[in-house]
């Protein structure tokens, strides 16, 4: 496959040396794309995204230990390799500190170099491989559009298929973003309904006057405005499912009306006098605690009994991580073919980011890092500084006790312009790291060498 | 002091030097994989290795005269 060559820049001053490493790495099965170095590159290096890079340590304008850092700040998954005709052993202790992978002395041993860049070829085929077998495994472990290999959704899927056949109402419970809908639409496509109409409905959208009327439908002249009869979803969903979302914030009168259709099968249009027979099977969901509604007189005790008859509650994400890898491959893949990226691995530090995330709005949100990520991404390699911006800010890289610190500053008001103290703070907040400082500001890197540069902080 | 270390970038002469030396040694290298082993050039092209890197031998030397 020609596409997977991973990416070389190798960055040298001296025209014979480019060509001479370029030959090299091409006939070891990269891809080399090769810069005298300097300013130009610098602005160039955010659209190059190389996997590896190999910088010569002496260069004029800017050196390779600058450019090293420039790259890890860029993209903290390149791996850098330095060279230098000048090799001392506090050179390269120095330059391994600023995180390059191996330190070479010209002449280049050609030996060496071939086991370095095998190295990196290696580590980048492993990453692709990993997302690669995540897929096939999300692939094998998905399940009406839901993705889980831990036991909890196993029992999940297990629960399902063996409720779909019979249940007539169900109630389905969890957090926010947990996949209620998928659920409800998981036991209709598996039940004898499947050919009928699934309707879903978000009970908290409307009004108690219109959620009446458009649960049970009208006759013409039930009120002002009802100048046509109107079927209500009942009607609609007759001989299928209807899902009704957010059951908890039904308003009182309408939950009476419901248990009637639900215990009779029997709708009454507002206005009518006689009721109508509909056949529909349903299915409620809510990420609010029923009983503690009803405690509190907020729900009604016997619907929720009628309701609770079958319940089915969904795992929070942080309480099944283990499936994390299997929907991020899933996400990632899905992403990268709408939006036509390359991405197809993750970098180690993003899958720790994703791994470690708090994720309160469980898989919806985990899907919408994904989604944003995959914008953002230019590379093969989602790294974790795309997962992080797409997480929404630097606070989660920090050390917790760091980031304790840092929280003064976030806020979603607008800042005022920072003062040279606030960037100075900034600065030394983040260990020195311009982007992040920029980002914790809340203003743009670009933004940011400017004030430096009114401060004369550079 | 390490050896290396009289080729500090005091000396810019003898830094260039050594990274033209190094091109002239690499490429010989290039050419040594890509031939086959029964090639007649070979001998010629390790020659030019062998004079290439003798020089890079002498820089060490070169380089503390010129103190």
């Amino acid at each position: 496959m020609p596409d997977t060559a991973p990416l070389l820049l190798v960055v040298d001053d001296e025209p014979g040396m480019l060509t001479l490493v370029q030959r090299f790495a091409e006939a070891e099965g990269f891809d080399v794309i090769t810069r005298p170095g300097g300013y130009a590159l610098l602005k160039e290096l955010p659209e190059l995204n190389p996997d590896a890079a190999l910088l010569d340590r002496n260069m004029p304008e800017v050196g390779g230990l600058e450019l090293l850092k420039a790259i890890s700040e860029a993209d903290p998954g390149c791996q850098v390799i330095l060279m230098t005709a000048d090799a001392t052993v506090d050179s390269a202790i120095e330059a391994v500190k600023l995180g390059a992978l191996d330190y070479l002395s010209k002449p280049l041993d050609f030996n060496r170099l071939r086991e370095i860049l095998g190295g990196v070829r290696y580590s980048i085929a492993r990453r692709q491989r990993l997302l690669a077998a995540d897929t096939e495994l999300a692939t094998r472990f998905e399940f009406c559009g839901m993705v889980g290999r831990s036991p909890v959704m196993q029992e999940l899927f297990d629960l399902i298929r063996r409720l779909a056949p019979h249940a007539r109402t169900s109630l389905v419970t969890g957090e926010t973003g947990t996949g209620k809908e998928l659920v409800a639409r998981a036991l209709h496509k598996l039940g004898p309904r499947k050919d009928r109409r699934f309707i879903a409905f978000n009970c908290s959208t409307l009004v108690e006057t219109l959620a009446e009327s458009e649960l049970f439908g009208h006759v013409r002249g039930a009120f002002t405005g009802a100048v046509e009869a109107k079927a209500g979803l009942f009607e609609q969903a007759d001989g299928g499912t209807l899902f009704l979302d957010e059951i908890g914030e039904l308003p009182p009168p309408v939950q009476a009306k419901l248990l009637r259709v639900i215990e009779y099968g029997e709708v009454q249009r507002v206005g009518a006098t006689d009721g109508r027979k509909v056949d529909v099977r349903v299915i409620a969901a809510t990420n609010r605690r029923l009983p503690e509604e009803v405690a509190a007189g907020r729900f009604r005790q016997d619907l929720y009994y009628r309701l609770n008859v079958v319940e089915i509650q969904l795992a929070a994400l942080h309480e099944r991580r283990d499936d994390i890898p299997y929907l991020t491959a899933a996400f990632v893949q899905e992403f990268a073919a709408r939006f036509q990226k390359r991405v197809n691995a993750l970098s180690p530090g993003a899958e720790r980011l994703l791994h470690n995330a708090p994720w309160t709005g469980n898989i919806r949100e985990l899907r919408n890092v994904i989604e944003r990520a995959c914008i953002l991404s230019d590379g093969r390699i989602l790294s974790e500084r795309e997962v992080l911006a797409a997480l929404g800010g630097g606070a989660r890289l920090a050390a917790p006790s760091a980031a304790a610190e840092l929280a003064p500053l976030e806020s979603n008001d607008v800042m005022p312009e920072p003062d040279r103290g606030m960037i100075e703070q900034a600065l030394q907040q983040v260990g020195g790291n311009r982007s992040a400082a920029a980002r914790r500001l809340g203003i743009s890197r670009r933004a940011l060498y400017r004030r430096l540069d009114t401060f004369g902080l550079r | 002091m390490t050896p290396q270390s009289h080729l500090q970038p005091d000396n810019p002469l003898l830094h260039q030097l050594k990274n033209h030396l190094s091109i002239v040694v690499g490429f010989c290298d290039l050419l040594l994989g890509d031939l086959p082993q029964d090639d007649p050039k070979r001998v010629d092209i390790q020659e030019m290795r062998k004079a290439g890197q003798a020089a890079l031998d002498l820089l060490p030397d070169l380089s503390a005269r010129m103190r």
